[in-house]
This record gives C-alpha cells, sequence and structure tokens, in this order.
C-alpha cells in the first residue's frame, strides 16, 4: 500500500465545543466564582502594572537625578526626643550631650554617632537609639552604672576631681547623684589610674571583688559598715588582700578570695565581743588567715579584771587573739 | 512548568446521582482524595441533561460540597460521558515503510496513527477518544513498532463519538460554575480501570457499569479497550417494570427491587409472600417472591442479552478469560453474577475497589468518579514525563534559539 500525498484532516472532537458559556446561563454559584475570579485577576493585573510603574519610576529618577530618590524619606523632621533611664540621668543632661539641631529629621540622625556620645560618658553602661516613624520620634533608652565607690583625681596641675567607680571598675563622672548618696560610699586608696586616648580612665581591675565586699557588708553589717571610709586595693594584686579602713578599726584586712559573709561574720563578733569584755579599740584586725583571726588592740589601759571573760592580757600594747 | 501540588475534580453526572470527588495531584506522581461530594440527580435522563437549570444546580451544589470538605477551589475537572448517543467504530490503516532498510520511523508511525484516525464523521458528531489498538508490523502484534524492521505497518482505532450537543450539554453544566474541563472520559473506561487490573485487561475482560439510566460497557483485549459501548437500559427499568407489573409507585417499587430483586431466581417456594412496607399499616400489602424475582431477572437478562447482542462477534468467551467485571449502582442487584454466567458463558464477579480506597468510596456507585481521578493522575504523569524527557533547562533555550 503507497502512503496518500495528503492526510485527510482529524475529525472534528469534543475539544473543538466552546466552553464558555453566557452569564445567564451560569448559576448563582457560577457568577459568584466568575466575579471572583475577574476580581482576582485585576487585582493581580493591577499589582503587577504598579510593581512595573513603580520600578520604572525609580528607574527614571535614577537615571536623571538619583538625588531625588533620598528626598522623602529625609523630609521627616524630628518632633520629639523620648528618654527612659533606669538611673538617675536627667533629660538636661540627655540634651546637653546629644546636641541636636532644632531643624534636624529623623532619617539624617546618625545613630551611631550619638550612641557613640551618649556611651562616653562612663555613667552609660548601654544605650538603645530608636527611630519611631509613626510620630516621629527619637527614643532613647539607657542603662546606667551604679557607683560602688569614689576617687580623687588629680590631673596634671589642675585641682583634684571626684570621680566614682563601678562595679565593673569603670571610673566616670558622675551627673545626678543626690550628694547623701555619694557621701555614703568609700574612697577607694591603692589605686593607679591609667588614661585612656579619650581623656578617660582605665577600668580597675578587681572591682568585681570590691563590691561584692562592700554589698555583702552592707546587708550583714550595716552599721559597721558606714563607718567604712576607705577600701584600699594596694595589696589586692599581690597578697590578695582587700584592706578597709573605718572610723573604729584603722585596718581590716579581707581575703579577696574568701567568703565575704564569713569574714563578715566574723569581724561583727570580735567587735561584738571586745565591746562586751570593754577592751580597747581596735588597731588592726586580719581575716585573710583563715580559722586564725589576728586582732591588735590600740595601746591603753588594762582591762579590768572583774568583767574579764578572756584569758588575762598583759600590758603589752600589741595582743594578738585566736578566733 | 508544572506546580508541585494540584486540584482535580472529577465529576460523574449520572441519572440517579451526581458524584464529585477532589483529589490533589502531588508533583503528578500522588494523589490524595481531600473531597467527596455528592446528591440526588436532577435533570437527567439516560445520562442525558434534559433540564439544563436542575442538572446545573445540583452539579454546582456536588461540587461545592466537594470544595468544602477539600478546603480548596478545584481548577480543572474531569468529567465522565455517558448516554445512549455514544458510539464507536473501529478504523484501521496500513502504510508501507519508508526506509530503504525498513526499519520503522516515527514519520512511519505518525503517518499510519493519523490515517487511522482520519475518518469522516456524520454533521454533528465529535470524537470523545480514540483509542488505538495495538500496531501490527507484517502481521505481528507490536506496542511500539519505532525501529523494528519491517515492510507493512497498521494500526487501528477504536474511535468513541458522540452527539455534539449532548456532549456539548454536559460540558456547560460544568462552565455553568466556571470550571474548565481538562478531559472528557467515558464512564465505561473510567470505571474499567478503576475495577480491573492491567494484567485483566492484558488477558481479556468485559467491563459492565450498570447505572441506573444507561448501562456502559467497554471490552478489554491485548491491555487495551478493545470496543465499548452504551445500552440506554439500567437499574432505573428494574423499578419501571416492578411499578407496571405489580401496580406500585416508583418509590415503592425502588424500595421492592432494594429488598426482594434478584438477577436470578432464587425463590423455591411459590407461596412465599412479602409485605410491601411490613407494618400493617394502610395499603401495605403482599406480593409473592416470586413474582418480583421472575420480573427482575427477566430484565436483568434482557439487559445483559442487549449487550451481548451490541457486542456482537468482538465477544468471544476464549478471549475473555478473565469474565465479566460488573459495576455501578445496579450491579449490586443479588445474582447478578450468575445471570452474566448465564448470558456471557464466562464467570461474572462485582468489581472492588482497590484497597487504597476509603470504605467511604468502596461502594460500585464511586467506581466512575474514582476512575476519572486516576485517569487524571495518570494523564498528569505522562505530562510530567513528557515534559522531563523534552529536555531540561538548555534544550528549551536551545529549542527557542535554534527553531527547527
Amino acid at each position: 500500500m503507497s502512503q496518500p500525498a495528503t492526510i485527510p484532516p482529524p475529525s472534528r472532537s469534543w475539544k473543538n465545543i466552546r466552553q464558555g458559556v453566557s452569564t445567564q446561563a451560569m448559576s448563582k454559584g457560577g457568577r459568584r466564582r466568575m466575579v471572583f475570579a475577574s476580581v482576582k485577576f485585576a487585582v493581580v493585573c493591577v499589582v503587577v502594572f504598579g510593581c512595573g510603574w513603580a520600578a520604572f519610576e525609580v528607574y527614571q529618577t535614577w537615571e536623571s537625578n538619583p538625588a531625588r530618590l533620598k528626598e522623602p524619606v529625609k523630609a521627616v523632621p524630628l518632633k520629639q526626643v523620648v528618654f527612659a533611664t533606669d538611673g538617675v540621668l536627667a533629660r538636661a543632661w540627655l540634651d546637653q550631650t546629644l546636641v541636636l539641631p532644632g531643624s534636624t529629621s529623623l532619617m539624617t540622625l546618625d545613630l551611631s554617632a550619638l550612641e557613640n556620645r551618649l556611651l562616653a560618658s562612663g555613667q552609660v553602661q548601654s544605650v538603645v537609639l530608636r527611630r519611631r516613624f509613626a510620630d516621629n520620634t527619637l527614643v532613647v533608652t539607657v542603662q546606667e552604672r551604679s557607683p560602688v565607690a569614689r576617687v580623687m583625681v588629680q590631673i596634671g596641675g589642675t585641682s583634684p576631681q571626684l570621680r566614682l567607680v563601678a562595679r565593673d571598675g569603670v571610673v566616670y563622672e558622675g551627673a545626678g547623684y543626690e550628694r547623701t548618696v555619694l557621701e555614703r560610699l568609700p574612697w577607694l586608696d591603692g589605686v593607679r589610674l591609667r588614661r585612656t586616648a579619650r581623656s578617660g580612665f582605665e577600668p580597675i581591675a578587681g572591682m568585681e571583688r570590691i563590691a561584692g565586699l562592700l554589698t555583702a557588708a552592707q546587708g550583714l553589717i550595716p552599721l559597721l559598715c558606714a563607718d567604712w571610709q576607705v577600701v584600699s586595693l594596694a595589696r589586692l594584686a599581690s597578697d590578695q588582700e582587700i584592706i578597709v579602713r573605718s572610723r573604729e578599726i584603722p585596718e581590716i584586712i579581707f581575703d579577696a578570695q574568701g567568703d565575704f559573709p564569713r569574714q563578715l561574720a566574723k569581724l561583727d563578733y570580735i567587735v561584738a565581743s571586745l565591746k562586751t569584755h570593754d577592751a580597747p579599740p581596735m588597731k588592726r584586725v586580719n581575716l585573710a588567715l583563715g580559722g586564725q583571726v589576728p586582732v591588735e588592740l590600740q595601746e591603753s589601759a588594762p582591762l579590768k579584771p572583774a568583767r574579764s571573760a578572756l584569758p588575762k592580757t598583759t600590758s603589752q600594747p600589741k595582743q594578738r587573739r585566736d578566733f | 512548568m508544572i506546580s508541585k501540588t494540584r486540584l482535580i475534580c472529577a465529576v460523574e453526572i449520572g441519572t440517579s446521582k451526581v458524584a464529585v470527588l477532589v483529589g490533589e495531584l502531588t508533583r503528578g506522581r500522588t494523589l490524595n482524595i481531600i473531597g467527596l461530594g455528592s446528591c440526588q440527580s436532577r435533570g437527567v435522563i439516560k445520562g442525558g441533561v434534559v433540564d439544563y437549570k436542575e442538572a446545573s444546580t445540583c452539579t454546582h451544589a456536588a461540587i461545592q460540597a466537594a470544595e468544602e470538605r477539600a478546603g480548596a477551589p478545584v481548577e480543572v475537572v474531569y468529567l465522565a460521558q455517558t448516554g445512549a448517543h455514544l458510539e464507536g467504530f473501529y478504523n484501521e490503516a496500513a502504510v508501507n515503510v519508508n526506509a530503504a532498510d525498513n526499519c520503522v520511523s516515527a514519520l512511519d508511525i505518525d503517518t499510519v496513527c493519523r490515517l487511522a484516525k482520519a475518518k469522516e464523521l456524520p454533521e454533528g458528531r465529535a470524537v470523545v477518544h480514540h483509542i488505538r489498538r495495538p500496531f501490527r508490523l507484517d502481521g505481528r502484534l507490536v506496542p511500539d513498532p519505532e525501529h523494528l524492521v519491517g515492510q507493512r505497518l497498521e494500526a487501528g482505532y477504536w474511535t468513541v463519538h458522540g452527539n455534539e450537543a449532548k456532549i456539548g450539554d454536559h460540558i456547560h453544566v460544568i462552565t455553568g460554575f466556571n470550571l474548565r474541563v481538562e478531559e472528557l472520559i467515558l464512564s465505561s473506561l473510567a470505571a474499567g480501570t478503576m475495577v480491573t487490573s492491567a494484567e485483566e485487561r492484558q488477558n481479556g475482560v468485559l467491563v459492565l457499569d450498570i447505572g441506573c439510566g444507561t448501562t456502559d460497557y467497554a471490552l478489554y483485549r491485548d491491555g487495551v479497550a478493545y470496543q465499548t459501548g452504551v445500552v440506554s437500559v439500567g437499574g432505573d427499568h428494574f423499578t419501571n417494570d416492578l411499578s407496571l407489573s405489580l401496580r406500585l409507585t416508583r418509590g415503592q417499587a425502588e424500595k421492592i427491587k432494594l429488598r426482594y430483586g434478584s438477577a436470578t431466581l432464587r425463590a423455591r417456594d411459590k407461596h412465599e409472600k412479602v409485605w410491601l412496607n411490613g407494618d400493617y399499616s394502610i395499603g401495605d400489602r403482599q406480593f409473592p417472591r416470586q413474582s418480583i424475582e421472575q420480573i427482575t431477572s427477566a430484565r436483568a437478562r434482557e439487559l445483559l442479552e442487549v449487550v451481548r447482542k451490541k457486542l456482537g462477534p468482538a465477544f468471544v468467551p476464549e478471549q475473555t478469560p478473565v469474565g465479566v467485571v460488573l459495576t455501578g449502582g445496579a450491579a449490586k442487584l443479588p445474582g447478578m453474577d450468575e445471570a452474566v454466567g448465564k448470558v456471557f458463558g464466562v464467570p461474572g464477579r462485582l468489581g472492588e475497589a482497590p484497597a487504597w480506597v476509603s470504605d467511604e468510596l468502596r461502594d460500585p456507585g464511586f467506581s466512575t468518579v474514582l476512575g476519572l481521578l486516576y485517569y487524571g493522575l495518570n494523564a498528569q504523569a505522562e505530562r510530567t514525563t513528557a515534559a522531563r524527557r523534552s529536555g531540561g533547562f538548555l534544550q528549551n533555550i536551545k529549542r527557542i534559539l535554534i527553531p527547527r
């Protein structure tokens, strides 16, 4: 059988039947579906067209005047600055530190520079700066350091100045504190401050232990602690000893590595015990020797024998007792 | 690009009920049935739409119910087609292999296929399916003759065609719900795919889908549908006969058919009687059970004989060793398998859905709609494979840049 020159076209198939029906022939549900599909199609078309138009506009602007692209966001003016802190810093301090010009806009603010400006004050531990576009506001949230001691510094030939020391050893000027709060802080001694490039001081090493001792003392022996005037770090690095000078006891030596509550309890016991026995005032207490606590008393009249329950002491100026 | 997940909807607008299934095709390979909608059919007689509005209302309600159960709107519909207007014929063509070395090329296959399909139909008729039978190369059966050596290549198609207006009515019921008909599938083919295995179809099997208004049949041989057809007699005729013979309303006759109907005579006692309602209410009366069985069995036998007659010489019991597989709502009539055995001379059995089908859908009445989904899955898988075979990204680029 030879192949024919032309093959007849295929027969009419069901696929040739027009599937569309008039709206009148549609059911209510069908019409609803059609409307929904039409709306969906229209929305998609609008979105696609809108995106295309926007892209075209951006491209045109970019080609002609790229600076215009930034203008709309620059135009948002800064209305207010909201300040929140967990410490004592006041709004005035913030205004003085930030020094924002009056006609600044929200988007032109260099948040990184402002953050560095705020962190330059050692009193500020951390800061969060946030633009709030809803009401064109700059929100400044500050977390402050708390002072645990104070120190006098003298820079060059200037008069000595008061500085505060935080728990992490940061030395800062301190602003907004009440006078009574500052007067309750002990002075730091035996500290060698080193200047940094940014006219500040390097953090003092070992302040974490000092802060631990002071916190424990304020909690356990508040009355004795109130008399503490000087805390010396002179022998902290070499002997691991913290020396405290108070009005009543000229020298109390603590073991920096030891258990502070235990040492404080011993001190409290010794002070109370000596008061009971009308002992002369103490000159020196060394709590850094573990079980042995040498107490050196000041020179004074001998103890009254009738009330003394302690072993008889000699009239020697230096006495030593073990507890 | 083929999306990872696609929802397809299978719709069967039958004479007694409209069944809708929503399936989720994942990556063109996995099918999950996620929605079912079913409602009583209206405006449909013998598989044909006679009242567009009524048919639309119930079909759309069923689709909506299935969509709600699936929780997502469907995109495309696989529609079952039945009705006495569907007819089929066999046409074959042959070509001499062109190449000098007698090696069959793709062009030879394409030519013979197009020739075999190119038979003009009468006015107002449209092709529903072209079902190809295996190729013959120099008289031997070959599934794929490409690159084989031979001189004469033959191809034959069983073409199913129907009345364009009636097919259009069916389609418009779906498009009236703003949905698109992706594929139109013969009910008997859909049901046959579901209730028989590939091996059974290879060996030879006859599938009878006895619905309410029509009976669809598909005779399989060599793995393909050898012949299909529709007889406009179904379960409704059993009811009608009972109604006329026993002077009952259609509702009462349907009730009697479902309770006591049988495709073979089973009652031995001539005097055994059954009650219409059994509650001794006004109008309740007795009928001889044997009379009911005589009516239904006579009609069943007649139906099967009509099918046998329509099949003609195509049905050879020796070439149908698997027998007859029954499906459809009316196939549940007791004794139908025995009646089939008597008429066709081969064993008959009630078709069962595969094990993965849930209990809710195991009823023979759902086999067609399940088959539609299965057809959709296969069609999708074929498309995915074809897309993969057609080449990757670079091949597509090449095709665009260097057109043939």
